[in-house]
């Protein structure tokens, strides 16, 4: 039994740990842990809560009017609300400046997955290729995984880019607008894969279809953005309470963890954290540590411990992430429908489109619109907002986006390295992303088959309103302490072992070798159940 | 020189003005809280006097519907992030989480097809309309600022 340190509370920490748990180690997990209010009336949906809360305006925009999304150059069509600011709350002791990139840090208990839209999605062979590890034991993990935090799913078209597993539950019952997208692709398919090289299918979502253990069945609220209230859709934070039921489990929260202490070897004796309580020093011992704080927050943990230690500014090359494009369409068959409110809010429909290269594959998820904040739509359209209304109310039942995710590589420019303060103790995290000079081709000619495709669908996708979102906007940072089986500085083994510090793993997406289109939080919790079930 | 915050009353008239242009209806005594609370909290954009246009939109848009209709088809195409913007997006949003405006604003339009396209093919003309209005007024104003500006650098 090995006394073993998880920084992060995250999708990967929550699943090393309980696998290490499992297999009968003790683990301390050190976190921030920032948490939200408790959901109000959680048995209310969307609209209800319009008419039952005091100040519905206070909870939907927040007092000071943060939830609120304004015009911007690329601006989004939704924004997060108030209730899930605490998600992206910085302490006041990490700092970070970026350059061709807008990252989001995340602190929560629960990390980033708190506010997440659930899409879990497995890689194929192909998706792996540059992963030196064993595919079929990540594949015994994604089935793990999969019983633990219930994925809906079946089998379809997109079971040629996406692995289907027996542990998936039914998927939830289609909205209107979805099931038409769904029955106009099964008359058209054939053309769509002939010309078009351009599949649907269900998305994979650990949004529960039917209870499991003590989570309730998806109760249709039409509240998932806001924090579905029920639990239905899976937070990290399920998994954190399961690990909480064991005895040789210890949550610390309110700890920044800043550095290790090194002994010889490249042995790491301590943790040395922040406590933000009182800002005092406080270290912790153990046998392992695992890195599991998002691929920014580790780094930036190694890359303050091999400055303390040797006085050097180390540099992370291949910082990943996918970049988003947002490509708002009209379902004409849709128009004139009512829309039912009372809905799952986020995708039911996920689209690959297969390119000559299978790594180059593109996926998206498609979201119809139902429950949602509107004005960030009617703000974007071409008119004043009194014709603005009239023109979305009289389109509103076909109204949807589709959120394509590309993939991305591993690139020298894009990189992670620290910069001293003054005084010489803190840091700041300074990240440089590369733009790649194939992208914009390579965005153009993807939003060229999938406006094609829509087209095919009977959907239009309106002039000027497609938006290609700044890197750093999908939230799929990784790629800075990638896994390689060729020893070398600030890379880990297959096993996440790390090849710098012989008593570190690196369990979250930092150790992803390359980053392929696909929504990576599935596979960041079977690589760290992985690489927990090797300790 | 700074215009200053706004008197309770300058923003209640300015919050009436916008309401009764978005929903054609005057807002309820929430909304008019909640469009104060937001000044409060810094959420609207002071509107500082070294830009003509961003006080020659407000001024005209704060004159009734009509006017608020032409200063606002104006600042869509040719001042998106201009102050006045900004308020009417603030308050559609306060708008559409509130009730009774929220249903009003949110639901699909259920008519026939045919009442559908005439609707907004009616608030189509009446838009262009609107904007020729509010170019006539503003653009003068705005290529005046704009040249103002010039000199001044």
């Amino acid at each position: 039994m090995s006394r073993i340190l998880v920084v992060g509370s995250g999708a990967s920490g929550v699943h090393f740990a309980l696998t290490a748990l499992e297999r009968g180690h003790e683990v301390t997990m050190l976190d921030v842990g920032h948490q939200g209010s408790p959901p109000v009336e959680p048995g209310k949906g969307f609209e209800a809560l319009k008419v039952t809360l005091e100040d519905p305006v206070g909870y939907f925009l927040g007092e000071r009017g943060e939830g609120v999304v304004y015009a911007a150059p690329a601006g989004a069509y939704y924004g997060h609300p108030p209730s899930k600011q605490y998600v992206f709350a910085l302490p006041s002791a990490f700092t970070a400046s970026a350059s061709r990139m807008e990252p989001l840090f995340s602190f929560a208990r629960g990390g980033f997955a708190e506010a997440w839209t659930a899409g879990a999605y497995a890689f194929n062979a192909a998706d792996l290729e540059d992963f030196p590890i064993d595919s079929a034991e990540l594949t015994r993990c994604y089935s793990q995984v999969a019983r633990r935090i219930g994925i809906g799913a079946v089998r379809d078209d997109l079971e040629r880019f996406i692995p289907f597993d027996e542990a998936y539950l039914p998927p939830l019952p289609l909205d209107p607008h979805s099931q038409w997208l769904w029955d106009r692709y099964h008359a058209r398919r054939d053309r769509l894969h002939r010309d078009l090289r351009f599949f649907l299918g269900r998305s994979r979502v650990a949004t529960l279809s039917e209870p499991l253990g003590e989570r309730p069945a998806c109760s249709q609220l039409g509240r998932c953005l806001w924090g579905c209230p029920t639990g239905a859709i899976y937070s990290p934070v399920a998994t954190l309470r399961e690990c909480m039921a064991s005895p040789r489990f210890r949550y610390q929260p309110g700890i920044l963890v800043r550095h290790f202490e090194l002994g010889p070897g490249g042995r790491i004796t301590s943790v040395v954290g922040r406590r933000l309580a009182d800002q005092s020093a406080v270290s912790f011992e153990a046998d392992q540590v695992a890195l599991a704080a998002g691929a920014l927050a580790s780094s930036k943990i190694v890359l303050d411990s091999v400055y303390r230690a040797t006085g050097q500014v180390g540099v992370l090359p291949g910082l990943m992430d996918n970049r988003q494009i947002h490509v708002p369409f009209l379902t004409l068959g849709m128009m004139g429908q009512g829309v039912d409110m009372a809905s799952y809010q986020f995708h039911h429909l996920a689209i690959g489109i297969e390119r000559a290269s299978p790594r180059d594959y593109v996926h998206g998820q498609i979201t119809t619109l139902k429950a949602a904040s509107i004005h960030p739509i009617v703000q974007s359209l071409p008119f004043d907002l009194r014709t603005s209304l009239a023109l979305f109310r009289a389109t509103r039942a076909g109204l949807g986006v589709v959120n394509l995710n590309l993939p991305d590589r591993r690139r020298a420019e894009s990189s992670l390295t620290v910069r001293p303060l003054p005084g010489g103790e803190e840091t700041e995290l300074v990240i440089r992303y590369g733009d790649d000079p194939g992208e914009a081709s390579e965005i153009a000619e993807t939003v060229r088959i999938l406006r094609r495709a829509l087209r095919v669908l009977g959907c239009l996708v309106p002039p000027g309103l497609t938006r290609v979102r700044p890197k750093g906007a999908s939230v799929h940072y990784s790629g800075t302490l990638p896994m390689s089986r060729t020893r070398a500085a600030f890379t880990c083994a297959p096993d996440g072992r790390s090849h710098d510090f012989e008593n570190l793993y690196v369990v979250d997406g930092a150790c992803f070798p390359s980053l392929p289109a696909k929504n990576l939080t599935f596979t960041l919790m079977a690589n760290a159940t992985r690489i927990a079930s090797g300790l | 020189m700074n215009d200053g915050p706004p008197s309770r009353d300058a923003l209640r008239a300015e919050c009436q003005a916008f309401c009764r242009y978005l929903t054609g209806v005057p807002p309820t005594d929430y909304v008019l809280w909640c469009y104060e609370r937001a000044w409060v909290s810094a959420a609207l954009p002071q509107v500082t006097a070294d830009t003509l246009i961003e006080r020659s939109l407000l001024g005209v848009a704060r004159r009734g519907r009509l006017a608020a209709r032409a200063a606002d088809g104006y600042a869509r195409l040719f001042r998106p992030y201009s102050g006045l913007r900004r308020r009417l997006i603030l308050l559609l949003a306060i708008l559409e989480n509130t009730p009774p405006s929220a249903v009003l604003l949110t639901s699909a339009d259920r008519r026939g097809t045919g009442a559908r396209v005439l609707g907004l093919a009616g608030g189509l003309l009446a838009s262009g309309a609107c904007l020729l209005l509010g170019i006539l007024i503003l653009g003068p104003v705005h290529l005046l600022g704009s040249l103002g500006g010039s000199r001044a650098r």
